[in-house]
């Protein structure tokens, strides 16, 4: 594997690694914060949709700070107008941090960020699912090739250890399949449903109210992000090729209160489900008896069961979202790396 | 695979000891005994066994050997194990030929409907189904599955699928 930046300085220190990071909202913010108070990282240059700013050896901590708590990026004395394009192909960094906005329609800009930043030799960390979703295949080789690492636990499940698990913790491990509930907006819409009795507009509504859900729900409820992060699982667990479109894909606008209803008095719950082996991958809402872990998750909480050969199912619930929880998962892949490149 | 026998023995010493004989002849083991009292006739009382058993042909040598010993057998056959299998169905059902041509299709299969409840909140409101059917195995529970969702599709229904 590549090393990072690493020698000793003439005062015999160890040099921190270099981070560049794209996009400075909610994520960005957060490992803003987080990684402030790690001397082992310093942040070279950050990045939004307008401009950036960059210094070779290290931005400022106070700037930063700033910026972490809200300030406008362009509003620094040293920022440039221009594409985050510049930085990651001219500039010197060793790990791209990439939290750009999510497109799966066609994954840019941040395909082409990632894909230049592997070429160069950069590791890469992201919580963007868009580039992972379409074009996992592509980036692994690249950054095989390259011989760089390339860390995407934030894509899926917010803080749970879903990859590092598999990666490491199940490494002589065959997993059979994975299945879980990878989409807090659906999840608190069914829970409210089952626990109301209210059909889902009425439910619908009100998530969007308290901003669970967006004005514009399609991407969440006809299961367009969880089929994305189940792609990623089917691309880097199981190996298929054109994940994403291979995806049988059913939402949750048809369901009804009467069905929440009836499956209980037969012991079910209802959950949007992605499910993924070596067969296939679906996102659809299924009936999850009441002795599966996954029938009891409710609200916005994700979890996932990977199936193992002699481990057996192993199940692992947390939040799927939030400011502080992807950016633990983003910093959790920055230090995996940082340890396994020095 | 697992089999039942039911067959009449005398109520005196040995007798279960030598219609086990036949057993050992078609590498059958068995699993439990049961002397059903209750149906006793005069020195005659029937014996359930429940055993372990290669495959139908042993089963059926097991039924010819007991009878040419000069058993009385009273049923002998493979013990079919049966999973309860529930879908849910959401959409515009009544009125449409789609639930009868589900059940047809099901017992095509070898499944067979054994529940079926619907709720209808109003007219031109979508009724939200349960259909419950008994299957013998995995690949017989996945057809059907599958000429359900076949059925759905043509008719523009929800399926909702147990998570395996
Ligand atoms: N929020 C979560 O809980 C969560 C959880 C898991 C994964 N994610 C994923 O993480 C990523 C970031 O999410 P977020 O919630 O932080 O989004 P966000 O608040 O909308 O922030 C997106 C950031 O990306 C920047 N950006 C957009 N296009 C860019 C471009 N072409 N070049 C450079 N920068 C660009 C934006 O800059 P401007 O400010 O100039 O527009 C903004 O700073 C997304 O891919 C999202 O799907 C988010």
């Amino acid at each position: 594997m590549r090393k990072v930046w690493s020698s000793p300085n003439q005062t015999g220190e160890l040099m921190s690694v270099r981070v560049l990071i794209l996009g400075v909202g909610t994520v960005g913010k957060g490992v803003l914060k987080t990684i402030l108070g790690k001397p082992e990282f310093s942040v070279c240059g950050i990045a939004s949709s307008k401009g950036y700013i960059y210094s070779e050896n290290g931005l400022g901590q106070e700037a930063l700070k700033q910026m972490a708590a809200g300030k406008k990026m362009s509003d620094a004395a040293d920022f440039k107008q221009g594409s985050a394009m510049e930085l990651v192909k001219e500039k010197e960094y060793d790990v791209l941090i990439e939290l750009t906005t999510t497109d799966i329609k066609n994954a840019e800009p941040a395909f082409s960020y990632m894909g230049e930043a592997l070429v160069r030799g950069k590791h890469l960390v992201t919580s963007n699912k868009g580039p992972l979703a379409l074009h996992f295949h592509e980036l692994d080789s690249l950054a095989k090739k390259n011989e760089c690492m390339m860390r995407f636990e934030a894509t899926v499940g917010g803080a749970i250890p879903i990859f590092s698990t598999i990666r490491d913790y199940l490494a002589d491990e065959k997993v059979g399949s994975v299945k879980g509930i990878l989409n807090g907006t659906t999840n608190y819409i069914l829970s409210r449903m089952f626990e109301e009795r209210i059909p889902y507009a009425t439910v619908l509504k009100e998530a969007q109210d308290r901003g669970i859900a967006e004005k514009d729900p399609s991407y969440d409820v006809e299961g367009i992000d969880a089929a994305a992060k189940l792609a990623i699982i089917g691309a880097s667990v199981f190996g298929k090729k054109n994940a994403y479109s291979e995806v049988k894909r059913t939402g949750i606008t048809h369901v009804t209160p009467e069905i929440l209803e009836l499956a209980a008095q037969r012991n079910y719950r209802i959950k949007l489900i992605c499910s993924a082996d070596s067969k296939g991958m679906e996102v659809s809402p299924r009936f999850v008896g009441l002795s599966d872990p996954l029938a009891s998750i409710s609200g916005t909480t994700n979890a996932v069961t990977i199936e193992t050969g002699s481990a057996g199912p192993l199940t692992l619930v947390g939040r799927g979202a939030g400011q502080n929880e992807t950016a633990a998962a983003v910093i959790a892949d920055l230090v995996n790396i940082e340890k396994n490149t020095r | 695979m697992k089999a039942s026998l039911k067959v009449i023995l005398r109520d005196t010493p040995g007798q279960l000891r030598k219609a086990l004989e036949v057993f050992e002849n078609v590498n059958a083991n068995v699993i439990s005994v049961m002397h059903v009292h209750g149906e006793k006739v005069g020195d005659e009382v029937p014996v359930e066994i429940i055993f372990g058993i290669p495959d139908r042909e042993a089963l059926q040598r097991m039924e010819i050997l007991l009878r040419e010993s000069g058993w009385k057998v009273l049923s002998i056959g493979k013990i079919v194990q049966l999973s309860r299998i529930t879908v849910g169905i959401i959409g515009h059902i009544i009125g449409t030929k789609s639930f009868e041509e589900m059940i047809t299709k099901v017992d095509e299969l070898g499944a067979n409907v054994c529940d079926f409840s619907i709720r209808m909140p109003a007219k031109n409101i979508e009724s939200s189904a349960l259909l419950t059917f008994e299957s013998e195995n995995n690949e017989c529970t996945e057809n059907a599955i599958s000429e359900i969702g076949k059925l759905c599709e043509k008719y523009g229904l929800l399926l909702i699928k147990p998570v395996s």
